[in-house]
C-alpha cells in the first residue's frame, strides 16, 4: 500500500453515504489497538463511570458470546459447546460482578484492573487446589477475562471523543456505533464497509451521519484535522481551506433550514397529491427507538425486530419476561394501529460482532431454520408474544423470517396455535385474531407467492435480502456493492407478483426493507400497489414530503417504466429524471409556503 | 430455609462442565443457594466460587436453599447431584 506523506489542504475522498448528513468537525482517528492494563488510581468522580463501563462491557461480551453459542449449538460439537457454556456462566457470575464493582469502588482502580484482579483471586485459588482437571481449564476463564478487559478499553477510548468529533476508522462494529452515538459524536468515516451492514443500519437508526468505503481515510487524515462529512455528495473533505470552510458553513445552515421544512411535514397526513392514503410505519430494533414512533408520527410499527433484545438478555433466549416487557413497551405508542413483531432472525451479519464461521452464512442456519431446530427458543418467544398480544386484542401481527418453503411456515403456525391453546388452558387471555404473515425475502417464496398467499394473513417484503438472494450479491461486500440494486427489474417483478397475490387473496402486502425509506423507491413501490411502507422512523418525513407532491397515477406510470427497464443504465436515467422533477416540485412548494 | 447433604457422584468431580450445568439449573430458581464444604460457604450460583471448591468424586457437600421456591429447587439440584450432572450418561 502506498504511504501518503503530505497532508494537503482540501483533500477530497469519495465513499458511500451509509447515513446521510452534512457536518463539520474535528477528526479523531480511532483504532482498536492493544492497550496495557493501566494501574493508575481513579479520581473519585470517575468511579461510577468506570462501573458503568464494566456493565456495558459485560453486555457487549455477552452479545459476542451469544453469537458464538448460537453457532456452536449448530455444530453439534459437545466440547466447544461445553467450553462456551462454562464461559457463559463465568461472564454471568454474580460474585465476579460484585467483586469487580467492589474493587473499583474500594480501591479506586480502573475497570480493566479490577477485572484482572478479581479473576486472579479465583485463578490463584483454583491453582492452589492442585487439581489438574481444573487447572487445564483455566485458559477458558482467562479468555473471558481478556474479552472483558478489551471491551472496557475500547469503551475508554471511545469515551474520550467530544461532541465536535468526527470519527475516522478502518471499520466499525455495531457495538462501537452505539458507543459513539451515545457519546454524541458528529459523524463516522470508515475505510471499509457495506451500505446495508448492521453497523450502517444502527448508525441510521441512531441518526449519526456516516460515510463508508473511503479506503484511505485513516491514512490521509490526522487527529485534530478539520473535516467535512458530506453525505449528499458522498464525500469527505480533509483540512478545508478558509474559502471552503466558509462555503460549507453556509451550506450547513441551508441544510438546517431544509430540516426545518421536513419537520413541518411531520404532522401532515401521509397521502398522495390526489388523496390516496399510504400507511408509513416504523422499523424498530431497540427499546430506545420506540419513542421515535410518536415523534415522527409513524402509523404503528411495521417491523419490530426482536433480535437485539434476545442478545442483550444474555440468557440464550430463554428470558421470556424480558421479551414480554420489550413487546409490551412497543404497545405504549400513541398510535393504536397494528404492531408487526418479527420472530428472532439471528444469523447472517445481524449484530454478531464475530464473523460467523459458516461457509455461506447468508445461505445458512438463520431465521426460521434456527427456530425450528431450537423449539424451546421458538416456544418461549411465541409465549411471550401471545401473552402480550392477548392484552391488546386485534393489534398484533406476527412475522416469520427467512422462510424458504411452505412446510416451515405451516410448522410455525402450528406452534402458534399450540401456544395459544396452552395459554387458554391457563386462563391467560389471548388474541384470537392474531395475524400471521411471512417475510418475502427468499426468491422461492416470491415465485410460489400464490401458494403462500392462501396460507398467510399478510405478506411483508424484506427488500434487502430479496435483492441479495435474487441478484446473488452479498450486500456487505463493497467490491460488488454497485450490483446491489433493489430496484432491478428482476426484484421489482417479484414484488409485483406479491402485490397481485395479495390482491387475489385480499391480504395486505407491506415493504419493510430499507428501500421503503428512499423517496424515489417509495414512489415506485406505491406505483406497484404497495400501500404499507415501514422504515426507520427518522426517515418518514422525507418519504412523506415526496409522496405528497405526486399523484398516484404519476407513481403508477413510474413503476410501469421501471418494470420495462432492460439495463441498470436505464434505471439510473429514470431516477435522474425523477430527482429533477422532485426538486422542481419542492421549490414550487417552498415558494407557495412563503 | 432447607439444607441437605449430598455427594459428588460423577467420576470426574465438579469440573467446568458440571459446574456450568449446576449454576444454570440453580439460576432458574429465585431462592438463594449456598454450598458448604470443608467449612467454606460459597454462592452456588457463582461458577467461579464453585470451581474454587475443587470438589472431587465422593466429596461431601451441604446444599442450603433459602427463598420462595426452595423446595422445588432442592429437589432439582439433588437430582442433578445424584445423576452425576447428566455427565456420565453420554
Amino acid at each position: 500500500m502506498q504511504e501518503i506523506k503530505s497532508y494537503e489542504p482540501n483533500t477530497k475522498l469519495k465513499g458511500l453515504a451509509a447515513v446521510n448528513g452534512l457536518v463539520m468537525g474535528v477528526s479523531h482517528i480511532y483504532s482498536r489497538g492493544n492497550i496495557n492494563i493501566n494501574p493508575e488510581p481513579l479520581d473519585t468522580g470517575r468511579i461510577d463511570e468506570e462501573i458503568k463501563k464494566f456493565e456495558q462491557a459485560l453486555e457487549g461480551v455477552g452479545m459476542e458470546m451469544q453469537s458464538l453459542t448460537d453457532f456452536a449449538s449448530g455444530l453439534d460439537d459437545s466440547d466447544t459447546e461445553s467450553i462456551l457454556q462454562t464461559q457463559y456462566e463465568v461472564l454471568h457470575d454474580p460474585e465476579m460482578k460484585a467483586s469487580v464493582i467492589a474493587l473499583i469502588r474500594k480501591k479506586r482502580i480502573r475497570a480493566e484492573k479490577a477485572i484482572y484482579d478479581a479473576f486472579q483471586k479465583y485463578i490463584d485459588l483454583i491453582k492452589s487446589s492442585n487439581k489438574s482437571f481444573l487447572i487445564t481449564r483455566l485458559s477458558d476463564l482467562r479468555d473471558v477475562r481478556d474479552r472483558l478487559i478489551r471491551s472496557t478499553q475500547q469503551l475508554t477510548v471511545i469515551s474520550r471523543f467530544g461532541k465536535d468529533a468526527i470519527i475516522i476508522t478502518d471499520e466499525v462494529s455495531p457495538l462501537e456505533v452505539v458507543a459513539f452515538a451515545r457519546n454524541g459524536v458528529l459523524g463516522i468515516i470508515c475505510n471499509s464497509g457495506g451500505l446495508t451492514s448492521h453497523a450502517s443500519i444502527i448508525a441510521n437508526a441512531m441518526g449519526v451521519p456516516m460515510i463508508i468505503g473511503t479506503h484511505t481515510a485513516t491514512r490521509q487524515a490526522r487527529t485534530g484535522d478539520v473535516v467535512i462529512l458530506n453525505g449528499y455528495e458522498r464525500e469527505v473533505i480533509l483540512r478545508p481551506d478558509k474559502e471552503t470552510t466558509e462555503l460549507y458553513k453556509q451550506e450547513i445552515n441551508r441544510h438546517n433550514e431544509e430540516e426545518k421544512l421536513l419537520r413541518k411535514v411531520i404532522n401532515k397526513p401521509a397521502e398522495t397529491l390526489c388523496g390516496v392514503q399510504i400507511s408509513l410505519q416504523a422499523n424498530i430494533d431497540f427499546a430506545e427507538e420506540i419513542l421515535n414512533v410518536d415523534k415522527f408520527r409513524a402509523e404503528g410499527i411495521g417491523l419490530l425486530r426482536t433480535d437485539t433484545l434476545l442478545m442483550n438478555s444474555g440468557t440464550i433466549g430463554m428470558d421470556r419476561k424480558r421479551q414480554e416487557l420489550f413487546c409490551q413497551n412497543a404497545f405504549s405508542i400513541k398510535d393504536s394501529s397494528s404492531i408487526t413483531i418479527r420472530l428472532l432472525d439471528v444469523g447472517g451479519d445481524k449484530l454478531l460482532d464475530i464473523k460467523n464461521q459458516e461457509a455461506n452464512p447468508f445461505l445458512g442456519w438463520r431465521g426460521v431454520r434456527i427456530l425450528l431446530d431450537k423449539r424451546e427458543l421458538l416456544r418461549s418467544q411465541l409465549e411471550a408474544i401471545c401473552r402480550v398480544a392477548g392484552q391488546h386484542p386485534g393489534r398484533t401481527r406476527l412475522l416469520v423470517p427467512m422462510v424458504s418453503t411452505l412446510d416451515e411456515f405451516i410448522e410455525v403456525k402450528h406452534e402458534i396455535e399450540q401456544t395459544q391453546h396452552m395459554l387458554k388452558c391457563q386462563n391467560v387471555p389471548v388474541d384470537e385474531k392474531i395475524r400471521i404473515g411471512v417475510m418475502v425475502e427468499v426468491p422461492s417464496v416470491a415465485i410460489q407467492i400464490r401458494l403462500f398467499a392462501k396460507h398467510v394473513d399478510f405478506l411483508s417484503i424484506g427488500t434487502n435480502d430479496l435483492t441479495q438472494y435474487t441478484l446473488a450479491v452479498d450486500r456487505g461486500n463493497n467490491l460488488i456493492s454497485s450490483l446491489y440494486q433493489p430496484l432491478h427489474p428482476s426484484v421489482l417483478t417479484l414484488i409485483a407478483m406479491a402485490v397481485n397475490a395479495g390482491k387475489e387473496n385480499q391480504i395486505p402486502v407491506a415493504v419493510c426493507g430499507e428501500l421503503a425509506s428512499d423517496p424515489f423507491a417509495a414512489q415506485v413501490l406505491i406505483g406497484l400497489g404497495i400501500y404499507e411502507l415501514s422504515m426507520t422512523p427518522r426517515l418518514i418525513p422525507g418519504v412523506k414530503q415526496a409522496i405528497r407532491l405526486f399523484t398516484f397515477d404519476e407513481m403508477k406510470k413510474l413503476a410501469d417504466n421501471m418494470l420495462l427497464c432492460n439495463t441498470l443504465k436505464e434505471i439510473s436515467k429514470i431516477r435522474e429524471e425523477w430527482e429533477q422533477q422532485y426538486s422542481e416540485k419542492r421549490s414550487d412548494e417552498k415558494k407557495r409556503q412563503e | 430455609m432447607v439444607k441437605k447433604k449430598v455427594k459428588v457422584a460423577n467420576q470426574a468431580g465438579i469440573h467446568a462442565r458440571p459446574a456450568a450445568v449446576l449454576v444454570k439449573e440453580a439460576s432458574r430458581f429465585e431462592s438463594d443457594f449456598y454450598i458448604h464444604m470443608y467449612g467454606y460457604r460459597i454462592n452456588g450460583k457463582s461458577i467461579l466460587g464453585l470451581l474454587t471448591l475443587a470438589a472431587e468424586h465422593g466429596a461431601e457437600l451441604e446444599l442450603e436453599l433459602d427463598g420462595p421456591d426452595e423446595k422445588e429447587a432442592m429437589k432439582a439440584l439433588v437430582e442433578l447431584f445424584s445423576n452425576g450432572f447428566k455427565m456420565d450418561k453420554k
